[in-house]
């Protein structure tokens, strides 16, 4: 190589082969960390579900074509410790509660799965990975693809998903183990703002009066 | 375009023999893949990502300063032949292109001794 | 004396043939001149074919993309090369996607939070994380999902590289900059050497 340019020129091209062993190499290295790691083995509690309903008609809730839009908020309690996901490549964690269901679709009989982040979160540092949350509310109000969401036998799971940006690779993506079945049942508010007396006695359990 | 390139090497081309020129391939090449190496195994043993970031930089540096026309790259400076003056009566100047070949051979300068 | 005599003696007295400095247009300078534009040219056109040819495989148009805004920030920032995957049937709730939606050119870069999918397709919803509202609001014709097969043309982000696409953020969008990459180059390309 005669001059100086085509020196350095010669010397940055090697550089960037190295770099680019260099990026698939840490990325490859650091998906290995995490199942080394056992971050499929997290596990999170939840507690204390409870679903709230309303009907929205405006187009931020779902409602589209005049139709009225069913929307379910939530207040949960959660523990979780995410400190697992944080390696040297871990840029943040997005961690987010969802609430996963099927419905049946009755003009096409297919089974529909679905899944609705109520809550989320960016923890940046390991410090702040350790969720521990009382009587938390949902972010977002959320609701089906059918007009109606409750029902007396609509169940939903909730669970807790992560999601690990790196530094320099790939995106990896997991669910926690759930410490307990956490199921909750979705009521049906009813339409109207007048409750029907039949309504109310089939949805509440009679209360005992002692006399 | 070619006087402007001419002048601009001049000063700045940095020429080295050519012992040199392997030389310098040769450091080049082991500064740059055991930096790369050795920046991401530090920083992976410290367990921050940013060592190796500086690391990377510290190698990019290397390479402009190990490329620059350094002592001892000239070792082996090339032996030029003696100066020889041209005293021939037949000087043939070629541009390179047929349509002069054959009037350049009537335009030799004749030289008297 | 004696030198001078050894000097005479050795000088040149067959004829010399000397290069001179000839006219531009001469076929041997043309020809260098195409060699020259040709091998740039081929740079380009392989560079340009494994680009294609990663989408063809990837299956997106466009299977590295630069981050241009912040609505996903912290997570990406301007300036970050994302690299996309289009062969997944469905993709996951929170995946990073790539869509279209008709009237905007700019292909929108956000995560999925609600998604519903049967046998025959999947609607989604998505957020950018720097946002407080959802997507709705750009999705046109006064639609309330996206469609997996129609909407997500550019696919899921899969792999990423911070900050190195910054170059390009750069030369589009500030003319001072890209006069001056231009002359940088010139100065290389001169300094360089034939």
């Amino acid at each position: 190589m005669d001059t100086f340019i085509r020196r350095s020129q010669a010397g940055f091209g090697k550089l960037t082969t190295a770099l680019t062993f260099l990026s698939v190499f840490v990325g490859l290295l650091t998906i290995l960390e995490l199942k080394l790691g056992g971050v499929s083995y997290i596990g999170a509690a939840f507690d204390n579900v409870e679903p709230t309903m309303r009907w929205f008609d405006t187009r931020m809730f779902g409602a589209i074509d005049g139709n009225r839009k069913e929307n379910a908020r939530f207040a949960f309690d959660m523990d979780v410790d995410l400190t697992g996901l944080f390696n040297w490549n871990t840029k943040q964690v997005y961690a987010y509660v969802t609430i996963d269901y099927d419905t049946m679709s009755t003009s096409s009989g297919l089974i529909n799965q679905n899944s609705l982040v109520i809550w989320d979160t960016i923890i940046e540092s390991p410090d702040r990975a350790n969720l521990t949350m009382k009587n938390a509310r949902s972010k977002y109000s959320v609701y089906d693809i059918q007009s109606a969401f409750g029902s007396l036998n609509r169940e939903v799971s909730i669970s807790l998903r992560w999601n690990i940006q790196p530094r320099l690779g790939f995106l990896s993506y997991g669910v926690t183990r759930s410490k307990n079945q956490m199921k909750v049942v979705l009521p049906r508010k009813p339409r109207s703002k007048t409750r029907s007396a039949k309504r109310v006695v089939s949805q509440t359990p009679p209360v005992e009066t002692s006399s | 375009m070619d006087e402007l390139s001419d002048l601009v090497q001049r000063y700045t081309a940095g020429l080295i023999d050519f012992r040199g020129q392997e030389l310098s391939e040769k450091i080049i090449s082991k500064i740059v893949y055991s930096g790369v190496g050795l920046a991401c195994v530090v920083g992976y043993v410290t367990q921050d990502f940013m060592i190796m970031v500086y690391g990377l930089g510290v190698v990019a540096v290397l390479i402009l300063i190990f490329s620059l026309p350094l002592p001892i790259y000239k070792k082996n400076p090339p032996t030029w032949l003696e100066y020889t003056p041209i005293t021939s009566s037949k000087v043939i100047i070629d541009h390179g292109d047929k349509k002069t070949t054959s009037a350049s051979a009537k335009k030799t300068a004749t030289k008297t001794d | 004396m004696a030198s001078e005599a050894q000097k005479e003696a050795s000088s040149v007295t067959a004829p010399v043939v000397v290069r001179g400095n000839a006219g531009y247009l001469n076929p041997k300078r043309i020809r260098k001149s195409l060699t020259q534009l040709l091998s740039v040219c081929m740079m380009f056109v392989s560079g340009y074919m494994m680009y294609q040819s990663a989408g063809v495989i990837a299956n997106s148009a466009s299977p590295a993309v630069v981050v241009l805004s912040g609505s996903m920030e912290p997570a990406f920032q301007r300036g970050d090369i994302l690299f996309l995957w289009n062969n997944e049937r469905n993709v996951n709730i929170g995946d990073v996607v790539v869509y279209d939606t008709g009237s905007r050119t700019i292909p929108i870069v956000h995560r999925v939070v609600h998604e519903h999918h049967n046998a025959n397709k999947q609607l989604l919803l998505t957020k950018g994380d720097n946002n407080e509202r959802n997507d709705i609001g750009l999705y046109e014709n006064g639609r309330i999902y996206l469609d997996r097969q129609r909407d997500i043309t550019g696919g899921v982000v899969k792999g990423y590289v911070p900050k190195l696409g910054y170059i390009t953020i750069l030369l589009a969008e500030n003319p001072k900059f890209k006069i001056l990459f231009l002359g940088g180059m010139l100065l290389l390309h001169l300094m360089s050497g034939d």
